[in-house]
Order: C-alpha cells, then structure tokens, then sequence
C-alpha cells in the first residue's frame, strides 16, 4: 500500500515535470507584482512568492533539475560501477585490490566539499554536476557488483561455461552480468535518493545550478528571509523533497530487501 | 603493529593524492589563472602590471608543473596555505579563527545525538516488536529522509519565529557571553542531533535485542537484578563499540551537514568560510580551505580505523 502511494508520488512528479514542455504552465519566473505573497486562489494554485512568482509551476519546474539529476548520475556511476565491481569480484587478486584503492580515493574527499570545488572552479554547469554527483554513486554500485559477482562466479553455470572453454569477457557479459545486474538495478532507487539530496544541498548553499533556473534547493533558501510573511515558500518545497526522497527510498528500501544477497540467502 | 604501520603507509598515497587533486584545482580555472583569480566579477578589471606579475610569481607559474606542486605542498606543511586576494587574510589565520567555531558545533550536535539515541534505542530494543517499537523505527525511517537544510529551515520556522524560543541566527563569542554563545547554538545543534541520531538508534536497538537473549542476562535477571540496571550496565557496554565504528563511519556526513548547518544559521566557522569565499570568488580561500577539510578528515578516519583496533583487537590480528 505505502509501496504504491511512493510509486504513485514519484510517477505523478516526473509526468509533471515531463508536461512543463507542453502544457501551458504560467512562467516560473515571471514576476506579477500585483499579487506578491498571494496565498492559494485560481489563478496561482497554491499562491506565489515574495516576487509574485507563481509557486505551483515553480516547484514543478524545479523538480526538473533534481530529476535530471537523478536520472543520469545513477545510471554513470552504475556503468562504471558494475565494471569496476564485476572485475574485482571475478578476476580477485591484484585487480580487486587496486579497485580497492580506487574506491578509497573516492571516499577520501567528502561528497560536499569535492563538488563544491568541482563546481567552483570549472563552472557550475548541468553537465558538471551530473558528472561529480556520478562519481560519488560509483562506490556503493562498485560493492554491491562486486560481492554479487564473488557469489556467482562459484555458482555451477559459470563453472561449466568455463570447461566449455568460455573467453573471460564471455563469461563476464553472458553468464554473470544478467545475474548481478538485479540487485545492483534494485540499488539504483536508494542511490537516486542520494543524489536528490546532495543536488538539494549544493542548490540550497548556493553552489549548484545559478539562477533563474529554478531548483528546490534554491527555492528553500530564498524563503529564509521571508519565513514570519509567507513560510510557504519555504515549506512547500520541502514537503516536496522530503516525500520524493522518502518515497525513493521507501521503493528502493524494498527492492533492495527482495534481491539482497545476504537477505535471501537466510 | 603491524596494523597500525599497515594503516599508517596507505595514508600515504591518499595523502598525496588529495593534496594533488586540491593542487590542481586553481588550474581548472578557465583561462589564465593570474586574470581569474585578479579580474574583478563586477568592474571586469583584471589587475595591474605589477600585481600580475607579483600573483604569478607567488604561485610559481613560471615553473614546471611537478616544482610547483613540490613547492606549494612545502608552503602547506609549514602552516602556508596562501592569502585570500579579496580580504588579503593569509588562509591558515582565517582557519584557526573558524575552527573552534566549528568544533563547539560538532561536539554539541554529536552530544545531543547521543543523548537522544540512548534512551529511545535501549527503549525500542527492550520492547522489540511492539506498536511503539514500530512506530519509532517507521519515525527513525521517516527522519532519514528529511535533508539537513530542510530540518534547519522547519526548525527556525516552528522555534524561532513561530514560538520565538530560540534565535534563528548570530554567533556570540563565548568569553564574552556564554549562555547567549550557547543559546545560540542550540538550534543548529539540534538540527545535526536529529539528523543523526536514528543511524545510532537503529543500531543501538539491534544490539540491545541481541544482548538481552544472551546468557548472562538471564542470570542478571535470576539474581534479582532491576531491569533498568541491566538495560545500562549489561546491554549498553557491547553496544559501545558500534558507537565509536558509528561516529566514525559518520564523519562525511557530519562535516557535510556543519557546511550547511552554519550557512543556514550564519555561524562563523570553516563551512561559512568556504561557501561565503565560494560567493566573493575568492579562490585562494576556497582552495586553502578545500585542501584543510580533506586533510582534517583523512587523518580523522585513520584515527577512528586505529581506535578501532585498540578497542577490539581482533581487528589487528585480521588485518
């Protein structure tokens, strides 16, 4: 029941966002000084902001960015992930210790300050932040890969395709990838969370996407001032992150229980 | 020993490494360096002759790549980490002014999380299963997905300006106010506190549900011992090791989570100090400051890996 009403917040969010292209939602940056600060009405459906700018289609709008975001990022991290992981999980050895390595070095920056810097120095652009958020999903992927295919590749099939003679990379792409791809997909919602969130933080501080582009991390931060005249400025998109992230992770919560390998195994 | 030197040596590459990547960041400046670093965002100026030729000596671009970095971590390790060209501050000044700042936040946050993951995990464990017990692990699900600047903006809303308890922002130094220094950072603590408490009490209830079936608590409970003294002085000790590996696993978040907390509430610590450098384009600053976080928190984790194995020596032997 929870499981759907996730499902159904995160489906009505992203067709709402997909339909900015088409329907005729009102300007997210146009200013109507005649009704600043307006409260829910006809016209502005849950009222507008400090610059009469309409909130409805802002927080639509603004789903954007955290959307784009979620739905690149995992799925770079992912690629490199699985390959990384795969390797360290089938090969072992001197390859599973350099991966080791690796995913070290990721780890030794925290995630905050590595994109601040990212996003500073080379320009805070769409595609920097797609691909510094990305390097952060690469460590969780690269476990979950690499413990599934340390499984797997004692598993009978693979043992046989190798006395059939079976190349490396065959055994890698046909025998192991479609196993470990399920439980490494199922992580994808949680990560999808994270990077939500980390999009939210850097847009919030005022390092992520400039404006006038509306985000919800920025939109939070400029309803700080105005928190006693119209608190909804604020509120309204963090009840929006809060139930996108929940629901995320509520879904990824589940589908991470169903193909853990350590749950089922049990 | 063998661990400790073991952990000591691969601080070494990562040592290297981070300081190369923080190096190298003023070179993915676009353009010329000397004109990003002096150009004025708002005039466009770009600096004089002589301040040219002076920045490009004092970041030795005339060098090859390797003595520039060789040179630049010399300056580092003896405390040099530049001056800001914006407030002409030298960066290492600017730090140590900010840093017990940042520290008295992390301490009190970290204080108050413990303080609230105590009682409500030994609770929730004690009576493992029940609707309360439920309900506080749905709560503790729910709390872990509310982002820290969305609980710091809720917090200053309902406390500050609804019910007015607390202020919402303004650092008192401590000498000369204590209680309105200490006022001032109930808040923001409290913010970090429940951001973080519900890791320690998830884990905090597992253990205590598994150290009420052993042995020992049994016989504890035989000799007529009271539950509440069994709850503290049996099931909280094994539990204690988790904490520290916890408090250690949790250290990116906590400096993550003071970026933002001291943003938000505007109080003068290193966080401030990197997003307020990051708003003036003050790129010496924002490197210097950069290159302390990841150093700081590095040697922060070596320290907890090797606590870890003072505490539970088994974890030395393995390795």
């Amino acid at each position: 029941m929870i499981f759907w009403l996730a499902t159904s917040w995160i489906l009505l969010i992203l067709a709402a966002t997909i339909s900015t292209n088409f329907l005729p939602f009102i300007d997210p940056l146009e200013q109507d000084y005649a009704a600043v600060n307006e409260r829910w009405g006809a016209q502005y459906w849950v009222g507008t902001d400090h610059l009469g700018r309409d909130m409805f289609s802002r927080l639509i709008h603004g789903a954007g960015i955290s959307f784009r975001v979620a739905f690149t990022s995992p799925f770079i991290g992912m690629a490199i992930g699985l390959t990384l992981g795969m390797c360290a999980g089938y090969f072992r050895g001197k390859v599973d210790s350099g991966v080791s390595i690796l995913i070290d070095s990721i780890l030794a920056f925290p995630n905050i300050v590595l994109a601040i810097a990212v996003l500073f120095f080379a320009g805070p652009t769409i595609i920097n932040l797609v691909l510094v958020i990305a390097f952060y999903t690469i460590p969780q992927f690269t476990r979950v890969a690499r413990a599934n295919t340390l499984l797997y590749a004692q598993r009978e099939f693979v043992i046989a395709a190798r006395a059939q003679g079976a190349s490396h990379l065959r055994i890698l792409l046909r025998e192991l990838l479609p196993n470990v791809m399920v439980p490494v997909a199922a992580y994808s919602l949680l990560v999808m969370s994270f990077t939500i969130v980390l999009e939210g933080t850097l847009s919030f501080l005022g390092v992520g996407i400039p404006p006038p582009t509306p985000t919800w991390g920025r939109m939070i931060s400029e309803g700080l001032d105005e928190l006693s005249e119209n608190p909804f400025i604020s509120m309204y998109p963090s009840l929006f992150m809060f139930l996108t992230i929940l629901s995320l992770n509520l879904m990824g919560d589940r589908l991470r229980t169903m193909t853990d390998v350590k749950a089922s195994s049990l | 020993m063998a661990y400790l030197r073991l952990k000591t040596l691969h601080l070494i590459p990562v040592f290297f490494l981070v300081t190369f990547a923080s190096f190298m960041m003023l070179d993915l400046l676009p353009g010329d360096t000397v004109d990003a670093i002096l150009s004025d965002a708002d005039t466009g100026e770009i600096g004089s002759v002589e301040a040219r030729e002076a920045l490009r000596k004092e970041l030795n671009l005339d060098k090859p790549l390797i003595v520039r970095y060789a040179l630049w971590l010399g300056n580092m390790v003896q405390g040099d980490l530049g001056r800001s060209y914006v407030t002409t501050q030298p960066v290492t000044e600017a730090l140590v002014q900010r840093i017990p700042v940042s520290l008295e936040l992390m301490i009190m946050s970290q204080i108050l999380a413990i303080a609230m993951a105590i009682p409500i995990g030994i609770y929730s464990g004690y009576h493992g299963g029940s609707t309360v017990d439920r309900g506080i692990s749905a709560f503790a699900f729910g709390v872990l997905s509310v982002p820290v600047f969305v609980a710091g903006t809720v917090y200053i809303w309902v406390f500050a300006i609804e019910l007015g308890w607390l202020p919402s922002s303004g650092h008192t130094d401590f000498s000369k106010d204590p209680w309105g220094n200490i006022k001032g950072f109930i808040l923001p603590a409290l913010t970090l506190a429940t951001i973080e408490f519900p890791i320690l009490m998830r884990v905090l209830r597992v253990d205590v549900i598994s150290t009420l079936q052993e042995d020992y608590i049994a016989l504890a409970k035989s000799k007529g011992m009271t539950t509440w003294y069994i709850l503290f002085h049996h099931a909280l000790r094994p539990s204690s090791f988790t904490f520290v590996t916890l408090l250690g696993l949790q250290i990116g978040q906590l400096i993550t989570g003071t970026v933002v907390i001291e943003t938000l509430f505007s109080i003068p610590g290193v966080g401030k100090l990197l997003i307020d450098s990051v708003d003036t384009r003050d790129e010496i600053m924002v490197q210097g400051v950069i290159t302390f976080i990841a150093i700081v928190y590095v040697v922060v984790n070596l320290l907890v890996d090797l606590l870890y194995a003072v505490l539970d020596p088994r974890v030395a032997r393995r390795a």
